[in-house]
């Protein structure tokens, strides 16, 4: 055994215990956030294409020499050749070079322009390029592609991508310094001259001219959105544009303005807006060339070509050319993307595109338009269009004060507009109307007088109506309007007689009109025929007979509609008519004993009933269920809630929510009467069949409704457009207390705002403070919950009333208003000095501000699910301010 | 004295002499007397192997005091099974929790963990990390001579041990004259491993010598093992209970409901995920130890442990989460009301990657003094100091441990089914019409960093003595006395650096993730072991990310600029400030003295021991507070208290002292039956989160909500009064069988109560003269005195200041708080149980088969059917062992069967419900087997299977039907090889 032991020993002292505890780090796990460059190109980044000209010679197999002497179409000075002086392979570089052209050449300059078309088309991906610029005025290297099958039309319909282009480098800018400036645009849009197009200038941090040296230019270009680099800093970021919907799916405008296109659609063969990946999602080509002189690079820095920086050449020396496709995919080239903070920001790299905003769609509330009834509508000024006349007030023996449109040589059409171009009073302002809400039942009418007829007395007089600028219009004979006073229209007006006509919207629709954007009116003798007439109109509006024509259930209103009795389902009550305060006087109460019951109104026979089930079908869009209610004395019950609930066809559907849930958003509060309203439409999503409604209950929750009494009065279903309910009666989001379903709220400062007394005035308040966590802070509604305004868009406004108890600390912020709506799809910020008020906070007073909610609507809010109100200072800015906010409400003015 | 057919080999003789005198001593003293090792006649009978260990064993239980069960090595070096834990569950009665399949901490009798203690040569050990119990997985077998684990109470033992006392023994070098030494070797090989090496290897070597004519030992032990492995799992957080009128009205061709043994309620799952984790752990263990033994009646030992683990632990997971109310689209519930099958929209899909390292040290170095002062006196000293450190901030670049969550919410639904196999499925209708999302798609949610380290201190000093009546002539053969002072100081805290990155999706930054990024994999190998796992999951793929990669890249987009402070995204677990550490110390005094008592009682030799222990402990916690000034009345419905500048240092204590009596009868029945009676009492102290002090105020103390709420730092340990009785034949040289029957009655568990209180200086404006004034007046005038209106006049008398803050006066009354605190209560809790056991060989044939069973039944149990909230005994079942071995002619072969019955872990899930439903843990059986064959007289080669039936974990909430958890790890194989010189 002891001849082991030195063995052991030696093992021993190997496997100390310093040496065992030395070991670890094998299970270590370990961490390196430094794994991968955020800002470089990910690997997925794959080559498909590229030309590194380290032969001898231009690859005729990549390359095919564009020459001609077309300038480019931007009257540029040079011919481009495929001589070998003008572009040559050289020492691993392509050499583009612009030089003097002999005397008597076609242009002053030679150069060269390479493309790849049909040799190299490309869609999505990678390309870069490294090159150094040429220099001197007059000079315009570019690095660009143009689409190979023009899919979208003539230029630039199917789009041109300039991945760099620069222009003078070198010469003097506006200020005198050396121009180191490069470019990233796109072209896009209609046919020229109204192109459009967008993109970005940048130059290095260090000033560093790319004249003096080689850089790398890219773009990463993937379905929708293409980025341009140089030396791998993302400096631009364009995309394509997005229309914003609202919460029904409607384009209210864009959330986007980036590119888009204009083309013929297939099938209608209409020219149409298409805010999509188009045109910027076929195959392009590469084109490398250097121009020399042009329209841009002439009309800045010093202008003009400086021929002496062309005297020796002036040279584009490119590296290498690469195209890399995003392995992750290839289809969309999405996957791959190089992006840094800041690149998808408008304040940083993000180019706002030129697309043209789509006009918000109908609100789908009918409502009449008066253009002229004796006074002018500072919106709808009357109007000659070319004979350059200014249609006259005048006073009529019969109409009263009304508009006389006198046609003189020049050939003309007048009437009414609503084009910002034409209104000159400072209150007027474009509104084009929306008719389609009413376009069913709606019709343009106005009463003409012909005061004089044209010199040539039988030509035919027309109405035209336009929308849109003139992009969708109607032009009837005149005559088809015609509804009096004789039985039979006449060819013509009849010459001192006050005729009415009226065109339904159907008809004018139907002539290709579209009805939700109408901006022109007009009257007169076919083109060029009418002078010498002189007629008058009145009465010009744009209407449905008797407003809208919505049907209409009162169940109780100082009596009981002996249809819809008052109902005790289960208690053996029988409910009460009983005189309540002089605002309500007989109304129907209510009282719970001992065994569980619900009650309300019913219209079944079995329950005494008249059997006359109300179809609220045409109240679903906009329709409502309202009541008053007072609760005389509450359940015994303190956790008892107070229900709603209706039912149709013998309960077949049913639909049972808290009073909570009414649009008020506000529970019962004992003593006081308080309005419920319920929308049709809600009713009906929740799964109420609205065709047979034949029971509504007001209650507090089964068996929990011991002891309570309570009165309703003017239960009734109606459209608050019919007839003069008013709208809905907006939301009161915080008034002594927050609504239902909304609460004070700290965004992201921690801080729980409170609830403060006030003076005798405001009672109690809002109370916010911000300390030194950056936060904003305002109202915010229940998850899911939110707000529709859309019924008061034309007339209703967010208002609060602010008192700044402390300003912050740091001054040098602004005080904001935002709102925002659901999910924060889209959201406006407007500084408090934008109100209708136009003020800014002083320090310990009440103030009042409003915003209207057109103007909301107008920033782009989607006023369909408003769910957060928002007071601050400027982000970052806020710490130590101290106010207090109440009475904050969307209200119709 | 009578030497019963007690066969004394050389190892446990030694082992006798080296316990000294705080454990094993008593019952071998007299044999001192006639043989001692060191009068060098010691007849060697090396039984090694199998059968050696369970005569040693065996001998040791019949030997003992009270109601002992003891493992010992099979021969140096070599321990039955590798895991400390592992061995343990062989002994009747005990239980163990697996982590990661490896057994790491133990129940003795229904009693979990924190109700056991754990010593290490007698020496209270620190528990890991924040907590008072003790992993034994992270203590290697090598080195350890014996495992002794006592179930009745004994008053010399340190205190701290209701269900159970753990003595970890290991080697002392002057136990055996001259040179030991044995190394082994082994491969460990995982079958579960995927990303770490298949194969990992074990060194672990034992050496011991003496020098100078035994007059100086030194020892040494060691062990390095590494292990790569990974747990697939399937994971449910928590099930949400939704009372009726919660459940949305739906459709009916969308609900099947069928339910009969509940109505009024069904259950949902809150979310569903599977994990992958794969871990590599490294664990090294050392201990070296000196002795000086210049008389043969003085022995001075020095000893230093010294262990470290180290475990690094990278997981994916991926799932869903469900909030629930209208978003309930379809359900259908079987007859206890759990939800088999649901289609819920909102919230999101995701898929998550997790890090971490955690680091485990454990240190402690101790000194123990010997001294066989004469005939009649015997004393010893023992001190030691150690700790147990648990770190999981040991990732290199990461400081924390790190979870990463990506995924997106543009989805229709999720659904959940359970109505086949035996793990949920889920898939999600994502909004692009498929079940599978595109990696372009996934966006970040946020990650979250948490650094919460923990260190536990224990600084013992144990003074023991005996004296051997030779004096009077009575039957008292000795009494054991002691004194100890016990330190223990436990302090943590968890720096969290909040959700990271903004939770949510919006904005939206999937295009900050290359699609690269994003590895798909398919679900086949994936929980294979379960019927619906593997490639029958649905929809059967999922993402995996880099983990260093998706933090590069969220640091570098998701900052301050893009996000605001608020949400910028970082890695720093300090983000959200600094955490309060949490401290609490624990200072124990105790006494005791131990009597024991052998005479005949007609035929019968009976022994008895009786003891007392007296222990006094001092609880000193302090406490960072906030301390209240007043409270304001600053609106109709807001009080706010107004606390003072700063933080105050509190300094609370608490204290209590205990008596634990004991009271142990044995009775040799015949010359091979052994008859136990045993009564006593245990403790265990109270958790140590509860202990601390401070009392902390309601910010916003509305009338009716004046509340306060405190730690307990006085909290009473749990008391147990222990019953035992015990029936043991040992028939032959290696075989027994034992009948034992036991009752714990246990006092003082902890519940959280209220009391009102007042605070000098804390006046209450409610109820005082003004209050009073405004009632009179505003009644007077017929008005409601509600606390608006009296608000208002408080106003409008000037009682308020300019801002309407009202504060309170001297003649204000003062505030009664409502303080809760945890508490003891009085209630007590029963178990009893039965315990059978058998061992036996047969003959010479190398066969020989060990097997027991444990009964248990506890008077509170678990009612799924009651939806209020329980609190019934955890952790009963009833479990079973069973071993079959063959030895003979140096080729050994052992398979063992463990099994336990499901069982009630605790009360809450992890997204707990307000009717804090349990988590059982299904039925588990686990074999493993190993074959060693010795080459020669020195070398041996083994080859070992661990859960070699691939056992997997389930678990459960209310119902079977309610699935928590689902764990697979594989069967592992060690094939090794030992030398022994």
């Amino acid at each position: 055994m002891t001849k082991h032991a030195s063995k052991i020993t030696r093992i021993t002292a190997a496997l100390s215990v310093t040496t065992l505890f030395g070991c670890g780090g094998g299970a270590t796990t370990s961490t390196d956030i430094d794994v991968v460059d955020a800002s470089a190109p990910v690997s997925d980044w794959q080559l498909v294409w590229s030309d590194e000209f380290d032969g001898s010679s231009i690859d005729e197999n990549k390359w095919t020499h564009e020459v001609d002497c077309a300038g480019g179409g931007n009257n540029e000075a040079q011919c481009y050749t495929d001589s070998e002086s003008n572009s040559f392979v050289d020492n691993g570089m392509l050499n583009i070079v612009a030089l003097p052209a002999e005397e008597g050449a076609p242009k002053p300059y030679t150069s060269a322009r390479l493309n790849t078309r049909y040799k190299g088309d490309f869609k999505y991906g990678r390309i870069e390029m490294r090159a150094k610029m040429p220099e001197g005025q007059g000079s315009w290297p570019a690095f660009w592609m143009m689409p190979t099958d023009e899919v979208y039309g003539g230029w630039p319909r199917s789009g041109e991508i300039d991945i760099v282009e620069a222009v003078n480098l070198k010469a003097a800018d506006i200020d005198g310094n050396p121009e180191n400036h490069i470019y990233g645009t796109l072209h896009y849009g209609q046919e020229w001259p109204n192109n459009d197009s967008s993109g970005q200038a940048y130059s290095l941090p260090n000033g560093a001219n790319p004249a003096d040296d080689f850089h790398t230019y890219a773009i990463e270009w993937q379905e929708g959105e293409i980025r341009w680099y140089m030396d791998g800093y993302l400096y631009a970021t364009q995309r394509r544009s997005e229309v914003r919907e609202n919460s029904k799916g409607e384009a209210t405008g864009l959330s986007h303005r980036g590119w888009y296109a204009e083309y013929y659609e297939q099938g209608t063969g209409e020219l149409t807006t298409h805010w999509d990946n188009a045109p910027f999602d076929q195959e392009f080509y590469l084109i490398l060339n250097l121009a020399v002189g042009g329209a841009w690079p002439e009309s800045v820095n010093e202008t003009g070509i400086d021929a002496e920086a062309f005297a020796e050449g002036q040279s584009l020396e490119v590296d290498y050319v690469r195209v890399y496709e995003c392995a992750s995919d290839p289809m969309t080239g999405k996957g791959c993307e190089t992006v840094r903070p800041g690149y998808d920001s408008l304040e940083d790299a993000l180019v706002e595109g030129a697309a043209p905003i789509p006009s918000p769609p109908s609100t789908g509330i009918a409502q009449n338009l008066t253009i002229f009834d004796g006074t002018p509508n500072p919106n709808w000024p009357a109007w000659d269009c070319c004979g350059g006349s200014t249609p006259a007030l005048v006073e009529d023996a019969e109409e009263g004060q009304v508009y006389e449109f006198s046609i003189g040589d020049a050939p003309t059409v007048m009437g009414f507009i609503s084009r910002s171009a034409f209104i000159t009073d400072p209150d007027g302002q474009a509104s084009p109307f929306d008719a389609s809400p009413m376009e069913e039942t709606g019709s343009i009418k106005f009463d003409l007088k012909a005061v004089a007829l044209p010199n040539n007395a039988t030509t035919s007089w027309l109405f035209k109506v336009e929308s849109s600028e003139g992009s969708t219009f109607a032009e009837l004979p005149l005559k088809d309007g015609y509804v009096g006073p004789a039985d039979v229209a006449g060819d013509t007006p009849e010459q001192g007689v006050w005729e009415s006509y009226e065109f339904p919207l159907s008809v004018l629709a139907e002539a290709g009109l579209d009805t939700s954007a109408i901006d022109v009116i007009m009257v007169f003798p076919l083109w060029d025929t009418g002078s010498g007439a002189v007629y008058r109109m009145a009465n010009v509006e744009i209407s449905q007979e008797g407003g809208a024509s919505y049907p209409e259930l009162t169940i109780f209103e100082d009596g009981q509609n002996p249809n819809w009795p008052m109902w005790d389902c289960c208690g053996g009550s029988t409910p009460t008519e009983e005189m309540d305060d002089e605002e309500h006087g007989l109304t129907a109460e209510f009282r719970i004993g001992a065994d569980p019951t619900v009650m309300g109104f019913t219209t079944r026979a079995i329950d005494g009933g008249g059997a006359t089930p109300f179809d609220a079908t045409a109240l679903t869009d906009g329709g409502l269920l309202q009541f008053e209610m007072r609760v005389v004395s509450s359940p015994n019950n303190p956790d008892s809630t107070w229900l709603f609930k209706i039912e149709s066809n013998d309960a077949a559907t049913a639909v049972e929510l808290p009073l909570s849930d009414s649009v008020e958003g506000q529970a019962p509060v004992e003593g006081e009467w308080q309005t419920y309203t319920f929308s049709i439409a809600d009713l009906q999503a929740r799964g109420l069949d609205v065709s047979g409604i034949d029971v509504i209950m007001i209650f507090p929750a089964w068996s929990t409704g011991e002891g309570a009494v309570y009165r309703l009065d003017n239960v009734k279903f109606f459209h608050p457009d019919s007839g003069n309910e008013a709208p809905a009666g907006g939301l009161n989001i915080f008034s002594d207390t927050a609504a239902e379903q909304w609460s004070i709220w700290d965004c992201c400062g921690g801080s729980t705002p409170t609830e403060e007394v006030d003076d005798a005035e405001h009672g109690t308040v809002a109370e916010f403070r911000i300390g030194e966590a950056p936060t904003v802070m305002g109202f915010l509604a229940d998850e899911d919950v939110s707000y529709d305004a859309s019924a008061l868009l034309s007339t209703g406004v967010v208002r609060f009333e602010m008192k700044v108890s402390a300003m912050p600390i740091d001054t040098s912020g602004d005080w904001l208003f935002k709102i925002e709506s659901i999910g924060a799809s889209t959201a406006v910020e407007l500084p408090m000095s934008a109100s209708l008020e136009g003020v800014a906070p002083v320090e310990g007073e009440w103030q009042t501000y409003t915003f209207p909610l057109q103007t909301l609507y107008d920033a782009g809010l989607d006023i369909s699910a408003i769910n957060v109100l928002m007071m601050f200072p400027t982000w970052g800015t806020g710490n130590g301010a101290v106010y207090r906010v109440d009475n904050v409400e969307i209200a119709a003015q | 004295m009578k030497n019963t057919t007690f066969k004394k080999t050389q190892l446990a003789t030694s082992m006798a002499l080296l316990l000294g005198s705080t454990l094993a001593m008593p019952s071998y003293a007299q044999e001192d007397e006639t043989a001692t090792p060191e009068e060098g006649e010691v007849e060697v009978i090396q039984v090694s192997g199998i059968r050696g260990s369970m005569i040693r064993s065996m001998d040791l239980k019949r030997s003992s005091n009270g109601v002992v069960d003891a493992i010992s090595a099979e021969e140096l070096g070599k321990f039955p099974d590798t895991n400390l834990a592992e061995a343990l569950q062989r002994i009747t009665g005990v239980t163990i929790s697996r982590n990661n399949g490896e057994g790491n901490e133990i129940t003795v009798r229904g009693f979990g963990p924190e109700f056991n203690l754990v010593t290490l040569n007698g020496r209270q050990m620190p528990g890991t990390g924040f907590t008072r119990s003790f992993n034994l997985s992270n203590l290697s077998s090598e080195g350890v001579n014996t495992l002794e684990l006592q179930k009745t109470a004994r008053a010399e033992n340190p205190s701290g041990g209701l269900g159970a006392t753990v003595n970890i023994i290991t080697m002392k070098p002057l136990a055996q004259s001259g040179q030991q030494a044995s190394f082994s070797v082994k491969g460990i090989y995982d079958t579960s491993n995927e990303e770490g090496d298949d194969v990992t290897p074990e060194i672990a070597g034992v050496y011991s010598n003496t020098f100078a004519d035994d007059m100086f030992g030194f020892g040494v032990s060691f062990s390095h093992q590494e292990r790569d492995f990974q747990q697939q799992a399937a994971n449910i957080q928590g099930w949400q209970l939704q009372e009726n009128d919660a459940l949305p009205e739906l459709d009916p061709e969308n609900v099947v409901d069928n339910r009969s043994n509940i109505t009024n309620a069904a259950f949902f799952p809150k979310d569903m995920n599977y994990s992958i984790s794969d871990v590599q752990r490294e664990r090294s263990n050392a201990q070296v130890t000196f002795q000086f033994r210049p008389i043969d009646d003085f022995t001075a030992t020095v000893d230093y442990t010294a262990s470290r683990a180290t475990t690094g632990t990278n997981t994916v997971g991926w799932g869903i989460w469900n909030n629930f109310g209208s978003n309930i689209n379809a359900y259908e519930l079987d007859a206890n009301g759990t939800a088999v099958f649901a289609d819920i929209s909102g919230d999101d899909g995701s898929f998550t990657a997790s890090r971490n390292t955690t680091r485990v040290d454990a240190r402690s170095i101790g000194i123990n003094l010997d001294w066989m002062v004469n005939d009649d006196w015997h004393l010893a000293l023992d001190y030691h100091d150690s700790y147990n450190e648990i770190d999981n901030g040991y990732d290199e670049g990461l400081g924390s441990s790190g979870q990463i969550i990506l995924g997106s919410n543009q989805l229709q639904s999720k659904v959940y089914d359970y109505r086949e196999g035996d793990i949920p499925q889920v898939f999600v209708n994502w909004n692009n019409g498929t079940n599978e999302i595109a990696p372009g798609e996934i966006d970040s949610n946020f990650s979250q960093f948490i650094y919460s380290p923990g260190r536990s201190d224990i600084e013992q000093l144990q003074l023991d003595g005996t004296w051997f009546n030779s004096a009077f002539d009575i039957p008292l053969i000795k009494v054991d006395f002691g004194y100890a002072r016990t330190e223990q100081a436990l302090s943590g805290f968890n720096a969290w650096s909040g959700l990271r990155g903004g939770p949510g999706f919006n904005p939206s930054f999937t295009q900050i993730f290359p699609d690269s990024m994003f590895v798909r994999n398919d679900t086949s190998g994936f929980l294979d072991a379960f019927s619906s796992g593997g490639a029958n999951m649905n929809p059967g793929y999922y993402y995996t990310f880099d983990f260093d990669e998706a933090i590069a890249r969220q640091l570098a987009f998701i900052t301050a600029d893009v996000v605001g402070e608020a949400n910028a995204y970082s890695i720093d677990p300090y983000y959200m400030g600094a955490p309060s550490v949490s401290n609490v110390e624990e200072i124990t005094d105790s006494i005791y003295v131990q009597t024991e008592w052998d005479f005949e009682l007609g035929d019968y030799y009976v022994q008895i021991n009786a003891g007392l222990r007296y222990e006094e402990t001092e609880v000193p916690s302090s406490a960072e507070v906030r301390v209240p000034q007043q409270v304001n009345w600053v609106a109709a419905s807001e009080w706010i208290t107004q606390f003072e500048e700063g933080l105050q240092l509190q300094d609370f204590t608490g204290e209590y002292d205990i008596l634990l009596p004991m009271f142990d009868v044995k009775v040799d029945v015949t010359d091979d039956v052994v008859a136990r009676f045993s009564w006593g009492k245990s403790i265990t102290r109270a958790p140590i989160g509860l202990l601390q002090g401070g009392l902390a105020f309601s910010g916003s103390p509305k009338i009716g909500a004046r509340t306060a709420s405190a730690g307990n730092t006085s909290l009473l340990p749990f008391e147990s009064s222990n019953l035992d009785l015990s029936f043991e034949w040992y028939y032959d040289e290696a075989s027994y069988a034992a009948i034992g029957l036991f009752r714990k009655s246990v006092d003082n568990y902890i519940t959280t109560t209220g009391q009102d209180r007042q605070f000098e200086g804390l006046n209450d404006i409610y109820l005082g003269p003004r209050w009073n004034e405004a009632v009179n007046a505003l009644e007077a005038a017929g008005t409601q005195a509600t606390d608006s209106a009296i608000y208002d006049y408080f106003v409008n008398n000037g009682y308020a200041d300019e801002n309407g803050v009202v504060t309170p006066n001297a003649d204000d009354p003062l505030i009664t708080w409502r303080t809760t605190q945890p508490g003891n209560s009085s209630d007590a809790k029963t178990v009893e149980g039965i315990e059978l056991a058998i061992q036996h060989t047969f003959g010479e044939t190398g066969f020989g088969f060990g097997a027991n069973a444990t009964l248990v039944d506890g008077d509170v149990e678990y009612d799924p059917y009651n939806l209020e909230e329980q609190d019934p005994l955890v952790g009963i079942s009833d479990s079973a062992n069973f071993q079959v071995f063959y030895e003979k002619d140096g080729l050994s072969a052992k398979i063992t069967y463990a099994w336990r019955s499901d069982y009630v872990v605790g009360i809450g899930q992890a997204q707990g419900s307000s009717d804090n439903p349990a988590t059982q843990f299904d039925t588990y059986a686990q074999i493993d087997a190993s074959i060693n064959y010795d080459v020669n007289e020195h070398l041996t080669v083994f080859l070992e299977g661990i859960n070699i039936n691939d056992e997997t974990e389930r678990g459960y909430g209310r119902f079977e039907e309610q699935f928590l958890f689902a764990r697979q790890y594989g069967p592992r194989y060690t094939l090794g090889a030992r030398y022994t010189f």
